[in-house]
């Protein structure tokens, strides 16, 4: 199902170039390239053989053949420029978009002519990683996508999946189309757009059923409440009229055809409580001055990558499963060296922009964890429990010397520190799979 | 079964593609149709039914039931060896078929594409073949036939490239990989090549979805011959367009060689045997017209006329006649063509006005065709200068190996009929000024024209004599009617066309053909009357011409065909004989005058009957006007082609035709601008720079055209809703984005647009002595930014297009202003 978001790819207004004569010559409206094909080649080879021999010798049955052909390579010049003129793409895709998991994109090819179609127009979708996207760096893949036919004042959609490992920030670069129509001796091509960005959210893992028990943290939170909710696990609770924004599968089918309006399960919410999560995406200090071989470094590189993946990976899990299964009220901040973020969610339908914001996060040299934690921690009430998911030991971080110079520190008696280096999640979470490609 | 070895298998489960079905089928008919062309040039049936019954096996046994498929090395193969075959046959053909063998070449290698299994590198060079077979279809064809399947190919070649059009794109479909971009790459790609995909990318995949290519199959209506009409009408009228528009370079157009066979027996010597040899040749030669002066229409005679050619004047034996050559006359007998005004009142009176209009359609180098006594015409151009005492036209000697057109008037007929008797040339001249040379007839030494050697033909001289038992009171020119009588209708002597098959080696022919197998075509009876005349000491000779019987009622002409060749006897009798054997001679005629006689009996192929044969004759008229107005388009008669189209019209239409062909005349004539589009000059730097010059102006009114159409023409409600929706989709919040960055109000990757707008209208409403207030615009845009972007996409209505448009161009203007005034300030700093 398609929760879009619709990218225009027409020419850009913003594009349109200033000045008379630059406008003449070289409108991007207007900048419909025509190119032989190889077969295109191959006839005009045949045609200039054929019109040189009949100039020569006067042969007029040449020159009414050559005329014939040059008719025709005169008509494909007209009609492949002309079919992809003013033609307009808009791409959809899904609102969240998660790495390994395949997504669907629909092209949209609108034809605002009022008489002539557009036929056998090819799309090269080409996806590119953003060279901000240190995980993902140097991907990129085309697809060429052949849109049969346009009519006139109408629309055709084509979908295609698209697979990203990797999450971070994406681009579909500007977006080319081209036809051979009608008789593929030139291809025209014209540029759509500009460059799209879209943000590959982190992908989802598994908590392991007793992973509060193997976190050491046996009772959650704060506020302990029973309330009935939509969604999730529970006893079944009672049922509700359906509002926009609720899940699909929560509708209750039989009960809806009964009452010919659409009606959703509620289920009975165990427990609410608040809790704190903070990523830290600090790279710890390198090994202590020693100098070492590239390709060692290659390896720590490497690792860290990995470890920082497993740190949003599990914040993005964790986050998920408070929402969903423990009904959690959840403060996260992030620690990456950029700008401070502050999320207080109690709802699925937030978590968007957190995981934005994941989908960004990257590990950094520049260390702002102490105060985004003193931010944090300044924040929250008192024993709220926090679970800190680091790519170094807590002893490390500083917060032992934070304790002791900040008031604000002191809330931090309830604190799980989580070593993404050490191997230590391994027995209360499981990584995501990635689809079969 | 493994790709490389011929496979019988059990094909008929596969799943069939429509697309590639319909491909071969349009190339299978592409390439018949194209064989029929080769077909039409060859005047044979032989190469387009082997490829018919081939296209129809491979179509079958290949393409739908898969049994057969040849691999592509053994297909190479025996592509290799067609071609072989061909070039050796091309080797061993005479010129004239040389063209012929390349066809085959062409045909023989296109089998062993027909029989392997059908991709896209196949139809490549199928195509590429096919097109070539089209080229050397155009240089062994002059039929009309041609001209009529030219439809039909490019409507068949138009919808199999449709096909491969819509099958190439297809294939494309789905390709998936990383592009390369180095600069091979990239220069491959400027040049047209396609996207270079290499491996699989390992951290995006992408894939059509299952069911990407369902929605929309092609059907026939989208590619097939309907499309294809649309397409071939243009292509048509373009290359009709461009045929005549194109200026020829050279007089004369390319005629292939296997076209005519050359004209034989119009030269200084003349044997039996090329004679025969033209009587057994369809091709056309000549194309004449008569039009009456008087009545300004055309005039059909009542009898086959008499179109006088090369003249016989010396038998040297074996069969051979020559000309009189140098030596055997004066060379002051020829004269400049007299005009009308010189010909004699009398000669005028008596005979009727006649213009004749001879159009060659093959080029005779040694003989221009007439019907004597004669004059130029007030129009058209005639040779200039005649031999006087045989009334023969001399060719010009610049038009050598060119096709002539000329016009002359005759005298030759009176109330329809031509007359038998043939006037020295002076008598027919009024006076002699103009031709101060010129003297009796007696100067031409007739004693040539009695030469006869008796030994040689004892049967002739004993036929004559049993003849001419009884008759010798008879005045001589009674004794000549009644030899000529002898020969035609005697029954003694048979016309035929195959007499060598009867002769005896040794004999010289014609006495072979009088004492012994009385049977031969038109030189040997008129051979047998010269030589029967000479021994009556009667000065005779020989005319080669023409005696026509196919009148073409459409186009009122007589269509001239080598076949009716013609040999006749011109005996030089005196003029009180000729008076007392009761043939009416005007006055003013001399001691003597010429009488025509024809001693060849009618038969089967003889053209001595006289009877017209009229038909309709469309297919004829059309291949008369495919000769006149394609095949044998040049740079004389050029812009005299499109007469055809304004021949008899009046109106505007009309003059609008013949104010091009009068352009069109300029050109050629070297008159225009200076004479610097004359295509003799269009290989000079002169020209280049005047096309340089006219490219650059076409352009530039091309896209201004284009420009203010766009802007004043297109005009209307939905255009404007178009664009409008256009703005929207295009972007209107980058343009607001981009604007606001001229300010240093730039929006950060974290800000959300209404953050963004929030953070403008502070910094506006802070600085309310620098800026206009724009917050309500913003905060407008903004609302639809997010209707737009995360809305449901509720169509916007055109006020709200309009309102966009206008609050957009609102900030852009307030950036603008700003940049000005800071122009020479320094930009504000703005703290997000």
């Amino acid at each position: 199902m398609f929760a879009r978001r619709s990218i225009g790819l027409d020419s850009d207004s913003s594009e349109q170039p200033r000045g008379f004569l630059t406008r003449l010559f070289f409108n991007p409206a207007h900048r419909i390239s025509t190119r032989l094909t190889r077969e295109g080649y191959q006839f005009v080879f045949l045609l200039g053989f054929s019109l040189v021999a009949a100039i020569i010798q006067n042969v007029n049955l040449l020159v009414l053949l050559g005329g014939s052909l040059a008719g025709l390579l005169l008509l494909q010049w007209r009609l492949c420029s002309r079919t992809l003129y003013g033609l307009r793409m808009q791409r959809n895709l899904p609102r969240d978009i998660e790495a390994g998991r395949r997504f669907f994109v629909e092209l949209v090819l609108s034809n605002p002519r009022p008489w002539l179609g557009s036929w056998w127009v090819i799309a090269h979708e080409k996806v590119i990683a953003a060279k901000t996207n240190r995980i993902a760096k140097g991907d990129s893949q085309t697809l060429l996508v052949n849109v049969e036919r346009v009519l006139p004042r109408d629309q055709s959609r084509v979908r295609y999946e698209c697979l990203c490992i990797h999450r971070g920030e994406y681009l579909f670069q500007r977006s080319e189309i081209s036809t051979r129509f009608p008789l593929s001796l030139m291809r025209g091509i014209r540029s759509l757009g500009q460059e799209a960005k879209f943000l590959v959210h982190p992908m989802r893992g598994k908590m392991d059923p007793n992973w509060r028990t193997k976190l050491e943290l046996p009772r959650l939170g704060l506020h302990e409440r029973r309330v009935a909710r939509s969604g999730g696990d529970g006893e079944f609770f009672g049922l509700r009229d359906y509002r926009s924004g609720d899940a699909m599968r929560l509708i209750h089918w039989r009960s809806s055809a009964k009452r010919n309006q659409l009606l959703v399960r509620q289920m009975e919410r165990q427990e609410n409580f608040e809790i704190a999560l903070l990523l830290d995406l600090t790279e710890p200090a390198n090994d202590n001055g020693r100098t070492v071989s590239s390709a060692t470094r290659s390896q720590i590189s490497e690792a860290r990558m990995e470890a920082t993946e497993i740190a949003v990976e599990l914040i993005n899990t964790l986050t998920r499963t408070l929402l969903v299964q423990q009904n959690g009220i959840v403060t996260l901040n992030i620690a990456d060296g950029r700008e401070n973020w502050k999320f207080r969610i109690s709802s699925v339908s937030q978590l968007s922009a957190v995981l934005d914001r994941l989908a960004i996060a990257n590990a950094s040299p520049r260390s702002n964890f102490s105060s985004i934690a003193e931010y944090t921690f300044g924040t929250i009430a008192i024993g709220t429990p926090t679970i800190v998911v680091s790519l170094r030991d807590q002893s490390e971080s500083g917060v032992d010397e934070l304790r002791a110079v900040s008031s604000s520190m002191l809330k931090l008696s309830n604190i799980r520190w989580v070593n993404v280096s050490n191997g230590e999640w391994n027995s209360f979470f499981q990584r995501g799979t990635v689809d079969e490609a | 079964m493994a790709n490389g070895t011929l496979f019988f298998s059990g094909a008929l489960s596969m799943k069939r593609d429509s697309r590639l079905d319909r491909l071969c089928i349009n190339f299978a008919l592409f390439a018949f149709i194209a064989s029929c062309l080769i077909g039409i040039g060859q005047r044979s049936s032989t190469l387009p039914l082997l490829i018919s019954s081939l296209l129809v096996v491979s179509l079958v046994f290949t393409d739908w039931l898969g049994v057969i498929r040849i691999p592509r090395l053994l297909a190479y193969i025996t592509m290799l060896a067609g071609a072989i075959i061909a070039i050796v046959e091309f080797f061993v053909l005479r010129q004239i078929d040389q063209l012929t063998a390349v066809a085959k070449l062409l045909i023989y290698v296109q089998i062993g594409l027909m029989f392997q299994r059908k991709d896209r590198r196949v139809f490549e060079q199928w195509g590429i073949f096919l097109l070539l077979e089209m080229i050397v279809a155009s240089l062994v064809n002059d039929n009309v036939l041609y001209g009529i399947l030219l439809l039909p190919v490019l409507l068949v070649g138009c919808s199999a490239l449709l096909a491969y059009a819509s099958y190439v794109s297809n294939l494309g479909s789905g390709s998936v990989g990383v592009e390369s971009n180095s600069v091979y790459a990239r220069m491959m790609r400027w040049l047209g090549r396609e996207h270079l995909l290499s491996q699989e990318s390992k951290g995006i995949s992408m894939r059509l979805a299952p069911s990407a290519n369902s929605f929309e199959v092609l059907n026939g209506t989208v590619v097939g011959l309907r499309r294809a009409t649309s397409i071939v009408i243009s292509v048509v009228v373009f290359s009709v367009v461009f045929f005549y528009v194109l200026p020829r370079l050279q007089s004369g157009a390319y005629e292939g060689a296997g076209w005519h066979r050359p004209a034989v027996g119009f030269s200084g010597e003349v044997s039996l045997d090329d004679v025969g040899e033209l009587l057994e040749t369809n091709s056309v030669a000549l194309k004449v017209r008569f039009i009456s002066v008087d009545d300004e229409i055309e005039f059909q005679p009542s009898e086959s006329p008499y179109i006088r050619g090369a003249i016989c004047h010396s038998y040297i034996g074996d069969g051979h006649w020559k000309t009189l050559e140098k030596g055997m006359y004066q060379s002051d007998l020829i004269a400049n063509t007299p005009a009308i005004e010189k010909i004699s009142s009398e000669l005028q009176s008596t005979a009727d006005a006649i213009d004749v209009i001879i159009e060659e359609q093959v080029a005779f180098d040694d003989a221009t065709f007439s019907l004597p006594p004669f004059s130029r015409a007030r129009a058209g151009t005639t040779p200039s200068e005649i031999v006087t005492y045989d009334w023969r036209m001399l060719h010009p000697k610049t038009a050598k190996g060119k096709k002539l057109k000329y016009r002359f008037r005759t005298y030759a007929y009176n109330q329809g009929k031509q007359q038998r008797f043939l006037p020295v040339f002076s008598d027919c001249l009024d006076s002699m000024d103009g031709f101060p040379n010129l003297r009796d007839a007696s100067v031409y030494d007739l004693d040539y024209l009695r030469q006869f050697r008796a030994d040689q033909f004892p049967g002739l001289l004993a036929e004559r004599d049993r003849v001419l038992a009884g008759e010798e009171e008879q005045n001589i020119v009674n004794k000549v009617l009644i030899l000529e009588e002898h020969l035609v209708n005697s029954g003694e002597f048979t016309y035929s066309l195959a007499p060598s098959l009867k002769r005896r080696i040794g004999t010289d022919p014609i006495e072979d053909f009088v004492s012994n197998h009385k049977t031969g075509h038109c030189q040997y009876f008129a051979s047998t009357m010269a030589m029967m005349l000479r021994s009556l000491n009667v000065p005779s000779r020989i005319v080669l011409g023409f005696r026509p019987s196919d009148f073409n009622s459409s186009g009122v002409y007589f269509l001239v065909r080598q076949r009716h060749a013609h040999a006749w006897v011109e005996a030089y009798l005196p003029t009180e004989s000729l008076k007392d054997a009761g043939i009416d001679l005007p006055q003013g005629i001399g001691p003597g005058a010429w009488l025509r006689l024809d001693p060849t009996p009618g038969g089967e192929g003889s053209n001595a009957g006289g009877s017209i044969r009229s038909s309709q004759g469309q297919l004829e008229s059309l291949q008369q006007f495919w000769q006149d107005y394609v095949i044998n388009v040049d740079k004389s008669n050029q812009p005299q082609a499109l007469s055809f189209f304004n021949s008899n019209g009046t109106g505007s239409l009309a003059q609008l035709w013949r104010n091009i062909e009068q352009s069109l005349l300029t050109l050629q004539s070297s008159q225009f601008i200076g004479g610097l589009l004359s295509p003799d000059r269009w290989f000079s730097w002169q020209a280049a720079v005047g096309l340089s010059f006219v490219v650059v102006i076409a352009l530039t009114l091309y896209r201004v055209i284009g420009m203010l159409l766009r802007r004043y023409a297109g005009g209307g409600r939905k255009k404007r809703a178009v664009n409008m929706a256009r703005i929207v989709d295009a972007g209107f919040y980058r343009r607001i984005v981009k604007s606001l960055a001229r300010l240093n109000l730039r929006r950060s990757p974290q800000q959300t647009p209404l953050e963004f707008a929030n953070h403008v209208a502070n910094f506006l409403q802070e600085r309310p002595e620098q800026f206009a207030d724009v917050s309500a615009d913003l905060s407008y845009l903004t609302s639809i930014y997010y209707r737009l972007r995360f809305g449901f996409e509720a169509p916007l209505q055109e006020k709200d297009l309009e309102r966009i448009e206008a609050a957009t161009k609102n900030i852009e203007a307030l950036a603008a202003q700003r940049n000005k005034s800071t122009r020479k300030s320094k930009p504000v700093a703005v703290t997000t």
